[in-house]
């Protein structure tokens, strides 16, 4: 199975000036990360990469992907905020539960 | 002492608010909702995958998935303190919008299905989409319904 490299190789005269080592370091960061869907995000960029070396899709088809790609991390940042929400509601009820409501009632 | 304050206006708007929501509450239409686009996209995007797609049954498919995703977005909107649902819906809305454009932007001739020519008016009556795009756009889609349909499982957190 061939690499970021050889997949650069392809899609690039050698004499291009592109930042290739930043690209391949963005892509083995996120698919190094612990985190299931930064990883995730950095396979997908690779996967979509090859398929465009491949000969599979097109520059436009490309363009369109890594927008999208783009729009996942975003459809995660409002999973996050729900998250992070729902959390936030469960201590707030917690409080007025368990201190506003018995507690005090109790001391 | 600022603390102190702090604390105290906490406990005097607990007492006075009631249960706080800061999202709406796990619904399982919203669920039902995702779950049946999921399984349907992923019905298309499997003989997609296998062969060049064309035709009306094709662009009719297509046609039935963004109306679906339009309800389900308009459904999300109507709800209280549902912003962030509602913004995941908008995105799947537009990610199956653009591949009926994809179609659009494809000539099928010949058996085989490529971009049309600059310039060439689009026309998704004889349109197209390759297997290389539909293997990358189902990868897109899958994570999509997936981060959507676990945010609406995370909204059951409140419930327990």
């Amino acid at each position: 199975m061939a690499g970021m490299s050889e997949f650069l190789d392809t899609l690039l005269d050698g004499s291009v000036d592109f930042a290739r080592d930043e690209l391949k370091n963005l892509i083995n960061e996120a698919k190094g990360d612990n985190r299931v869907f930064i990883k995730h995000i950095g396979e997908l960029t690779e996967e979509f990469i090859k398929l465009r070396a491949l000969g599979q899709l097109t520059n436009d088809e490309l363009r369109e992907l890594m927008e999208d790609v783009i729009d996942l991390n975003k459809m995660q940042f409002h999973k996050l905020s729900v998250q992070a929400k729902v959390r936030a509601e469960r201590i707030s009820n917690g409080i007025k539960s368990l201190v506003v409501d018995s507690l005090l009632s109790l001391i | 002492m600022a603390y102190k304050k702090f604390s105290i206006g906490i406990v005097i708007f607990l007492s006075l608010s009631g249960c706080v929501h800061m999202v709406s509450y796990y619904d399982s239409l919203s669920y039902k909702n995702l779950t049946d686009l999921k399984g349907e996209t992923k019905i298309f995007f499997g003989s997609c995958q296998k062969s060049t797609v064309n035709g009306s049954n094709s662009l009719s498919s297509i046609d039935g998935f963004i109306l679906s995703s339009a309800k389900a977005y308009e459904y999300e909107k109507g709800k209280s303190l549902n912003k962030d649902t509602a913004s995941q819906l908008m995105i799947i809305e537009e990610t199956l919008s653009e591949i009926k454009l994809r179609y659009a932007k494809n000539k099928y001739e010949g058996d085989s299905c490529s971009p049309r020519e600059q310039g060439e008016t689009q026309d998704a009556l004889t349109g197209c989409l390759t297997k290389g795009y539909c293997i990358a756009k189902w990868e897109v889609l899958k994570t999509a319904f997936d981060i959507a349909i676990s945010t609406e499982q995370l909204k059951l957190e409140e419930s327990k």
